[in-house]
């Protein structure tokens, strides 16, 4: 068992460096691997070698130091690493040392930690089923690890053995196993699994009803204040790293009709072609704060919207789904927004960002209106601009100018981008410049893959001299960064680019969110989109149709991109609201059966007879509650029958013992008054024997000298030869112990 | 509980969660912290008032068990703090397991039964097996490591034996064993048996108090009579006026016959036996030095008494042990009589041979101490009609010399042996149990 408990320990432990060192990007974690093989071979097995529990002190000093030289010369990601590597340098500690119990409980502890670090590095689908994996290996390892220690102590410590303060002796501990078995049989196996089931079980229930009561304001990954709520990709904040699965989801996120809006005509497939172009782009949030790979909103006042309605010429009409986000999109140089719902439009005046305010956050479709106006982005906003007052302008400069400012901890980027556009004279030209060098010079290519490769660094920076490869966050974040490096205007956009026309609708999917730039040039703002052409072979490729395989990966990513981006808002709308509702449901119906309307039985039936809702999860949850109350009313009905048994039992023992011998019961009341009771071991032949020989004297006095016997007699008749008393007997007897009773009595 | 409670009046104080994640959220809060108020009461009640816990089950967290809850705190508050919900599905995946082995262990240790096999009395210093046999009466599941510990309980202390069940399946019994050697004579209380667990993850232990009640009787510890308990026996024969029983030739007993040898006496030749077998055969007699002995055992101790005090008052019951053995076995016609003076002295007549020896090891077993002082009903018991020897084993053996010392011939013929081990270690070789 000794081997087994050895390999699980070792496989476990690599298993957990093999997912840090892909969630980190770096080797560093993979090497657990070889420390592992080379312990299980050379110090578990073989027993050549192993580090004494000194040395391992001055190894573990030596992990400390080289954890805290790169926790405090690096940022806030690499201080995370940094704790991440000491605990990759504590396992190989462990794992070169002669182990005992408390090695191998350690082994597992670090082995579990590496594997929350890594939860902090990567949310990728992978990174889901290594932990379903791991857990499970978790289980099984702990479980045998539990029986070798059980066992192994009880044989250790089997000795006779004196103990101190229990002075009256010693004991020897017993160890009860079948010996023809081995212990890591089929039971133990099937044991471990059905307990690992549960618990994955009762941990996925946890995960979804552990309410995001988020601490605070601040991000994993900076320790400065955040200020939105959802983590999704086109929130007020923008983790770089975060989208990379939203863009292969290919659920969908809006559909967009359009409409003259002078007239109310839809708008033709040719029409709506020409019109938004092969790539277009909706604008959702911008980013204007960028901090350590995390952008994030700058803080405006929300004014509502009004109505221009009357100079607008097109009507976009979308229906965006419940994604938990209160940001709106829309196409082109929008005029307005409206909506005949009951939440109200806001808008903010510098970043031209719209969302919605007030009334229910609701699971169904959001339906609003955007009014445009063919040509640029900017135009009416520009328009608009000129007619504000002082105020609106002194602050929209002072927006500006903290837009244009370059962060000095980026000076890397900003020499960069001057070495770029040493040529370029006009602000136009800088900007064209620095997006042609992202896009097309070849040196950068678009990815999916978010590995780091020097997480001392930025990750813009990072992205920028080492690794050459990301999604559009990369790109715009760095395009943005390199234009405020030349003392440019630049924000950072988040929306969807391109779409899945279907005649005259269009289908926006999270596979098409991406990021760009707008750029303040010449009292404008222009639109860049860094981002290589790849990208949209890539969303391409995802739109069409797939395998079987891939529709499966992608309900899982749906799934597992819905749990791990849930924010407080979404727990409430997808968990805690249906399970409401549902609750809700089942009170109002049972309300009505006990009124007596049996309409929502009624429909109950006619949903069972759909055969098209037994394979429903609906259908998954009748069965699963019939199954629960069938069992309920199986146990329910074995425990009451059970105890109907004991008390009818019990009432026919009593019965039989004293209902039918009455009167013999009368006999021994009256005698225990004389001070003399049957004892239990006394037959009541031998008890009114022992009695008559003193009372004898008295009972001849009132002409009953033999009719004890007779009474006994007449008991053991009713007792145990089943012949029960004639109504005439009964009364003779009654009559003798009275005349017994008040014979006594007076003797008394 | 203290968190149950404080989450629930959190919850009814603000009504954070409700405004958070609306009524289902307030509702599963408030259930949950309701569970852990009622829950953790029910812990407290059980481990301060353990008659109220029902059947008996309690709750331990091992220190594996602490150390896995300090990383799902460590790991929740960062989910928390860093919005990060990988963090957090690792947190509710350490959860799963954590609860599932509380579960499990609990639902291992319902419908167990155990029954332990004893035997009534031993000796001190003797090592034996008790047998426990575990029961699992359940349908499902197999119960895993199951850890019996029974409790040995004895006025002057206690121990806690231990038998490891690997697993016992379901509708099964499994038969367990574990060795036990007592050191200290008297009544021994066995029960009750406590079985925990913690399988199948080690993270929490649960166990069930059954209450599976016995007594043991353990005798006093007997050691050798030297060489010179014999020869000191000689000379107080010698010193003691005697009628010897007329019950053989030559005033001896019949020893045992044999067949004859040249050299021996023709008159011993028994004549009947050698005809019935056809060879001669001579009775063999054995000079019978055997007399009637009166054992009295003063094992006195002073009211403040020091563990040598004690001691000395263990052997002179152990001595005394050891004599009555001694004599019952090796006399066969004089008689025994004993005197143990204690708090409820005890007398003790018996016949020849050793048939009632066990009435006598069990006084000696179960007898009191006393610090009581010295009065004349020591020596009550004390009259041979000149037929036996008086032996007074006490711890005070200069008192008792005293009062022997006294014109009383009832005392004058008694022998007093002092307990402490200078005075009795020529005689008397203590088995010391280490």
């Amino acid at each position: 068992m000794l081997q087994v408990l050895q390999i699980s320990t070792t496989i476990l432990v690599s298993f957990a460096g093999i997912i840090f060192a892909s969630a980190e990007g770096a080797p560093l974690g993979a090497v657990s691997v070889l420390v592992a093989l080379f312990s299980l071979f050379f110090i578990d097995w073989q027993k050549d070698f192993y580090v004494t529990t000194f040395v391992a002190s001055i190894l573990g000093f030596c992990a400390f130091i080289a954890a805290g030289i790169e926790f405090f010369n690096g940022e806030i990601e690499s201080r995370l690493l940094s704790g991440g590597h000491l605990i990759v340098y504590l396992t190989w500690i462990f794992l070169v040392q002669k182990k005992e119990n408390r090695h191998f409980w350690w082994l597992f502890a670090l082995g579990m930690l590496q594997v929350a670090v890594s939860a902090v590095l990567t949310n990728a689908l992978w990174y889901g089923a290594a932990l379903v994996g791991y857990t499970f290996l978790a289980c099984w390892t702990l479980s045998v690890f539990q029986l070798y220690r059980a066992t192994n102590d009880h044989i250790a410590s089997a000795l006779l053995t004196n103990q101190p303060r229990l002075i009256v002796g010693s004991t020897r501990k017993g160890l009860s196993r079948d010996v023809d078995h081995n212990l890591l049989n089929f039971r133990f196996f099937s044991t471990t699994s059905f307990v690992y089931v549960l618990s994955f079980g009762m941990a996925m229930l946890f995960f979804l009803f552990t309410p995001r009561v988020w601490i605070g304001q601040y991000s994993i990954y900076g320790d400065s204040p955040v200020s939105g709520k959802a983590l999704t990709g086109f929130t007020e904040e923008v983790r770089l790293g975060d989208m990379g699965e939203i863009l292969e989801n290919n659920a969908t996120v809006a559909t967009v009709e359009l409409y003259h809006h002078q007239t109310g005509i839809r708008f033709t497939e040719r029409e709506m072609l020409d019109y938004f172009g092969s790539e277009p782009l909706f604008r959702g949030s911008t980013q204007e704060i960028y901090e350590l790979g995390n952008w994030s909103h700058f803080s405006q006042t929300n004014l509502p919207m009004t109505n221009y309605s009357e100079t607008a010429k097109i009507r976009q009409q979308i229906e965006l789904e419940p994604i938990g986000i209160r940001t709106l999109f829309g196409f082109g140089n929008i005029v307005a927004l409206s909506t005949q719902s009951e939440q109200s439009i806001n808008q903010q005046p510098y970043s031209k960002v719209f969302s919605r305010r007030g009334g229910r956050d609701s699971r169904s479709v959001f339906t609003y209106e955007v009014l445009s106006n063919p040509g640029k982005v900017d135009l009416e906003a520009a328009l608009e601009r000129l007619s504000w007052s002082v105020q609106q302008k002194w602050e929209f400069r002072e927006y500006l100018n903290r837009l244009s400012r370059p962060r000095r901890s980026l000076s890397r980027i900003s020499e960069l981008s001057r070495n770029i556009t040493r040529n370029s004279t006009t602000q136009s030209e800088i900007a064209s410049q620095i997006e042609a060098y992202l896009r097309d010079s070849g040196e950068f290519s678009y990815s999916l893959k978010l590995d780091i490769q020097d997480a001392s660094i930025d990750p813009v920076e990072d992205f920028l001299i080492n690794r050459k490869q990301g999604h559009c966050e990369y790109f715009a974040s760095a395009m943005a960064l390199m234009l405020r490096g030349n003392g440019i205007p630049a924000r950072l956009v988040t929306g969807f680019k391109g779409g899945v026309q279907n005649k005259d609708t269009l289908t926006l999917q999270q596979l098409h969110a991406h990021s760009w730039v707008e750029a303040y040039i010449d009292d404008h703002w222009q639109t860049f989109d860094p981002t290589p052409g790849e990208r949209n072979d890539s969303v391409s490729s995802l739109e069409g149709p797939r395998s079987m395989y891939v529709n499966m990966k992608q309900g899982f990513l749906n799934y597992w991109n819905a749990g791990i981006n849930m924010s407080p808002t979404q727990q409430k709308e997808m968990i805690y609201k249906p399970v409401e509702g549902v609750v809700s449901k089942v009170g109002t119906t049972l309300k009505e059966v006990f009124d007596g309307n049996l309409t929502s039985v009624k429909q109950y039936f006619e949903f069972l007879k759909s055969p098209r809702q037994w394979v429903s999860w609906q259908g998954g949850v009748f069965v699963f509650l019939v199954l629960l109350f069938v069992s309920g009313l199986v146990w329910s009905l074995k425990k009451i029958s059970r105890l109907l048994m004991r008390n009818w039992k019990r009432q026919l023992k009593q019965q039989r013992t004293y209902q039918q011998v009455e009167f013999y019961n009368r006999f021994r009341k009256i005698m225990h008054t004389q001070g003399y009771s049957q004892k239990p071991a006394e037959t009541a032949q031998e008890f009114v024997t022992a009695s008559l020989k003193t009372l004898q004297t008295k009972f001849v006095e009132v002409d009953l000298e033999h009719w004890p016997e007779e009474l006994v007699q007449k008991f053991y008749q009713v007792r145990f030869g089943n012949q029960p008393l004639s109504e005439q007997d009964a009364e003779q007897i009654q009559a003798r112990l009275t005349k017994m009773e008040s014979a006594l009595l007076e003797t008394k | 509980m203290l968190l149950g409670l404080s989450l629930v009046l959190y919850e009814f104080r603000t009504g954070f969660i409700q405004n958070s994640l609306g009524v289902g959220g307030h509702v599963a809060i408030l259930i949950c912290g309701t569970a852990f108020s009622v829950w953790g009461l029910k812990e407290i009640i059980s481990s301060h008032w353990p008659r109220f816990a029902g059947r008996g089950y309690h709750f331990r967290l091992p220190i594996e068990g602490g150390m896995y809850i300090i990383i799902m705190i460590v790991l929740f508050i960062g989910s928390l703090i860093g919005r990060s919900n990988p963090l957090m599905l690792v947190f509710s995946l350490m959860v799963g397991p954590f609860i599932l082995n509380g579960w499990y262990t609990f639902t291992m240790l319902r419908s167990l039964y155990v029954r332990r096999e004893i035997p009534k009395r031993i000796m001190a210093g003797e090592t034996f097996t008790a047998s426990i046999v575990l029961e699992n009466r359940k349908t499902w599941p197999t119960a895993w490591l199951m850890n019996v510990s029974d409790s040995v309980v004895h006025a002057s202390g206690y121990l806690s034996p231990e038998v490891l069940f690997v697993n016992v399946p379901p509708r099964q019994e499994r038969r367990g064993h574990y060795q036990l050697r007592l050191k200290k004579r008297g009544k021994y209380q066995l029960g009750p048996v406590d079985v925990t667990t913690r399988f199948p993850l080690g993270l929490v232990e649960r166990g069930v108090i059954l209450s599976v009640q016995d007594e043991l009787l353990v005798y006093p510890r007997t050691g050798h009579l030297k060489p010179d308990w014999r020869r000191y026996l000689q000379q107080s024969i010698e010193l003691v006026s005697h009628v010897r029983p007329q019950t053989g030739p030559f005033n001896d007993d019949l020893y045992r016959i044999r067949e004859y040898r040249p050299g021996d006496d023709p008159r011993m030749i028994h004549w009947r036996t050698s005809a019935r077998m056809s060879e001669l055969v001579v009775c063999d007699y054995k000079e019978s030095r055997d007399r009637d002995l009166i054992l009295i055992v003063d094992p006195w101790v002073s009211p403040k008494a020091s563990d040598e005090e004690s001691d000395d008052a263990e052997r002179a019951l152990r001595f005394a042990t050891t004599v009555c053995m001694d004599h019952l076995r090796n006399s066969r016609e004089s008689s025994l009589r004993v005197t143990l003076f204690g708090k409820k002295s005890v007398h003790w007549q018996g016949g020849t041979g050793d048939q009632h020896l066990e009435t006598l090891l069990d006084a000696l077993a179960l007898f009191e101490i006393t610090n009581k002082s010295l009065d004349d009903s020591l020596f009550a018991d004390c009259d041979t009609n000149g037929r036996g020897r008086v032996l007074l084993i006490t711890t005070r053996p200069e008192q008792v010399s005293k009062l022997t010392a006294g014109p009383d011939l009832r005392t004058s013929q008694v022998q007093v042996v002092g307990a402490s081990l200078q005075s009795i270690s020529m005689m008397y070789l203590d088995d010391v149990i280490t």
